[in-house]
């Protein structure tokens, strides 16, 4: 994996897309159970599992500049269909996660390949649709995902004989950290293949980018198959991990959370995603109501006078704020960065 | 009772109609998916609400407290515009927050007459639309779409937890509302009976085997006749020749002498306000008000605006009452856990199918 990886980078251009950084980063990572402290762990595998899912909706939204607000349906997808296939059909876990990334390859192709000729807003409201289609099918579809009452004791990872348990989190961390590893690579190597440029040039100009020869809708759809398999591949993660699934976990305000991860890391930017997700996981957590009162308890701020909604206005005003100052977000991508000061200059 | 489902079909249809209006106005002048439409139609009904109940000390300082910051946002830019002055336009600002937010506080604390209270929060409404407009999108109007379109949903997520952190998530209902009942169709009901009861559970219309509430023609009727005087003003006057002209051409606008800000800011408010009507409606009829309920009337109106051809009007219109009456029948034919289904199958099939809606003419794809 190392060595692979460290090619990946050499093709590349940019000195932060070096690969010790990101050898560093799992490096880092990987000494965190070090602490023993399961509940930082939990964060961590939150982190983890949130960067995959933002990776691999900056496939659709930072490469190609489609705006995808219905990603959750395939984390949606992918979650049940694990589930389906582990605890109905019995299948090991190890078998149950491609499936269910293949299958959310599958419906991002069906949904893609109509769609994908519709412009922007259009594909917005298609995706949206869809992903609240999916909830609606979770919840009524009682004979297969056991409807709104949620699918319980999903079954965990075996490994060598060994089962992965969820309230000593380790394994689970490690299994988070490798599926991210993986999410990374193959991020890095489609970011600076031929299949990665064209992404960019349909981003940049869809008519100049088909005038080069780029077939539009192939590329976008091939894209758009695989953000779903990446989101389903997180989803079938989070079915094993959690254990149990209700529709309750898969609303628009997820989509919205990870889009969030997304731009404020910096549309197309990697590293910028990662950094985006473990942010706002972190915040999630410290704007959780009760850390929130412990925090502001020594202040004198009495507990119930803090709402539970902040983290939601936060998340809302961090959107508007970004998008308003700093529209490439914290780490940008250069070309993206490029983008957005030529538009400011051009502006009159 | 298949007929009695359809009028509800109409009845919800003429609200979705009202709302998908607003989303269609916007789009068809800024091209932007205004995410933000159904908080104003939450925050019409919790206004009304408001003021026709006694809120709490937090509820009126809260809604004090945001209404300021919308008369100071809206004032400032105003005056800014025309002056020129920026100290002049702050204390304009600062002069229109005061007033407002002492205001709206009096007003929640103490009750207001239904009628009085519905157009002051539709007025509220109409104001917040345009100060949305100011604030978030307006600074964005030669970004990206995508940039537009994020901050859209930011000020969607922001509204409505802001709602919920001022009135809380519970549900609120408009029948605790017992006071000054003598103004609103009271003529003919025995003394004692409360305006809940006369406006909803009193008198019934018959017509044949339909029977219609006194709260069910009222909405058709204020339904009707919003959109036929929205229709008349888009096509008779020279405000709405502006509006169309804007929506055509912004540059080519300008040059004709049209001040574009201005127009937009009264599409925006046009919308808002008939967003809120529908919003205060539909809190009456479904008796329940609550932070969330924007998310999903807006997503219904959103398929109204698609199903009709989105930057149409009338389209906007007809569509609003072919999803009521779609859903409608589905509870009729017993399928009513699949009836918010139907507004995202109707959505995403047009969009496939027929991008333009059913009464759009073709546009050309603008880059």
């Amino acid at each position: 994996m190392t060595q692979r990886k460290g090619k990946a980078a050499r093709s590349s251009s940019g000195a932060w897309r070096a690969p010790w950084g990101w050898l560093a980063f799992v490096a880092a990572a990987a000494c965190l159970p070090l602490t023993g402290n399961s509940y930082l762990m939990g964060v961590g595998i939150y982190a983890l599992l949130f960067s995959i899912l933002a990776m691999g909706l900056n496939i659709m939204t930072g490469f190609c500049g489609l705006l995808d607000l219905g990603y959750v349906g395939f984390y949606g997808i992918g979650a049940y269909a694990a589930a389906v296939f582990m605890n109905t059909h019995e299948l090991s876990f190890w078998v149950a996660l491609p499936l269910a990334a293949a299958l959310g390859a599958l419906w991002g192709t069906m949904l893609g390949a109509p769609t994908l000729r519709l412009t922007g807003d259009y594909f917005a409201i298609v995706t949206f649709g869809f992903s609240e289609l999916v909830i609606l099918i979770t919840r009524n579809w009682t004979s297969v995902t056991k409807g709104a009452r949620g699918f319980p004791d999903i079954h965990k990872p075996v490994l060598f004989g060994y089962e992965f348990v969820r309230f000593n989190p380790t394994a689970f961390y490690f299994l988070a950290l490798a599926l991210f590893s993986l999410t990374v690579f193959v991020m890095l190597r489609l970011e600076s293949s031929r299949l990665g440029r064209a992404w960019f040039a349909i981003r940049e100009d869809e008519i100049a980018a088909e005038a080069c020869g780029i077939n539009l809708r192939g590329y976008k759809t091939l894209g758009f198959a695989i953000a779903a398999a990446f989101g389903a591949m997180g989803g079938a993660f989070y079915a094993s991990f959690s254990g149990t699934l209700h529709w309750s976990a898969f609303t628009f305000s997820e989509s919205v959370l990870i889009l969030c991860m997304v731009v404020m890391g910096g549309l197309g930017s990697i590293p910028g995603v990662v950094l985006g997700s473990c942010l706002l996981v972190m915040m999630q957590e410290g704007l959780r109501p009760q850390n929130l009162a412990a925090a502001l308890a020594p202040l004198g701020v009495p507990a119930s006078s803090i709402p539970g909604e902040l983290r939601w206005i936060v998340y809302g005003a961090l959107l508007i704020l970004m998008m308003r100052w700093r529209p490439a977000g914290l780490w940008p991508q250069k070309n993206v960065a490029a983008e957005f000061a030529e538009e400011a200059d051009s502006a009159p | 009772m298949l007929a009695q489902i359809l009028l509800l079909g109409v009845t919800m249809g003429a609200a979705y109609a009202l709302i998908a209006v607003g989303y269609t106005m916007v789009y068809g002048i800024i091209e932007l998916i205004n995410f933000a439409h159904g908080e104003i139609y939450m925050y019409g009904a919790f206004m009304c609400l408001a003021f026709t109940i006694a809120s709490t000390p937090f509820q009126a300082a809260g809604a004090a407290l945001f209404a300021g910051a919308l008369a100071w946002v809206v004032a400032f830019d105003r005056m800014l515009e025309r002056s020129g002055s920026k100290p002049l336009a702050q204390g304009c600002g600062l002069a229109a927050a005061l007033t407002l937010g002492l205001a709206v506080y009096g007003g929640c604390l103490a009750r207001i007459p239904f009628p009085v209270s519905f157009l002051l929060a539709v007025g509220l409404a109409a104001m917040l639309g345009v100060a949305i407009e100011i604030v978030a999108y307006r600074p964005l109007r030669d970004s990206p779409r995508l940039t537009a379109l994020i901050t859209a949903i930011g000020v969607s997520l922001v509204l409505q937890n802001l709602a919920q952190v001022i009135w809380s998530a519970e549900n609120h209902t408009f029948r605790k509302y017992d006071a000054h009942p003598a103004l609103f169709l009271r003529q003919n009901m025995p003394e004692g009976t409360s305006f809940w009861q006369t406006l909803v559970e009193g008198h019934y219309l018959q017509a044949g085997p339909l029977s219609m509430s006194l709260l069910q023609a009222f909405i058709l009727l204020t339904a009707f006749a919003l959109m036929l005087g929205l229709h008349l003003l888009v096509t008779r006057t020279k405000l709405g020749m502006a509006m169309r002209a804007c929506a055509q051409d912004q540059v080519a606008a300008r040059l004709m002498g049209i001040d574009v800000n201005r127009v937009i800011s009264i599409t925006f408010a046009i919308g808002s306000a008939l967003g809120a009507v529908a919003g205060i409606l539909v809190g009456l009829y479904r008796d329940e008000i609550k932070p969330t309920m924007g998310y999903q009337a807006g997503v219904f109106a959103f398929s109204a605006a698609v199903l009709g051809g989105i930057g149409n009007i009338p389209g906007a219109m007809v569509g609003g009452l072919v999803l009521g009456v779609a859903q409608s029948l589905a509870i009729y034919w017993e399928l009513s856990e699949w009836s918010t289904g139907i507004a995202y199958l109707v959505m995403i099939s047009v969009i496939i199918l027929r991008p333009a809606g059913l009464m759009g003419a073709q546009l050309p794809r603008k880059s």
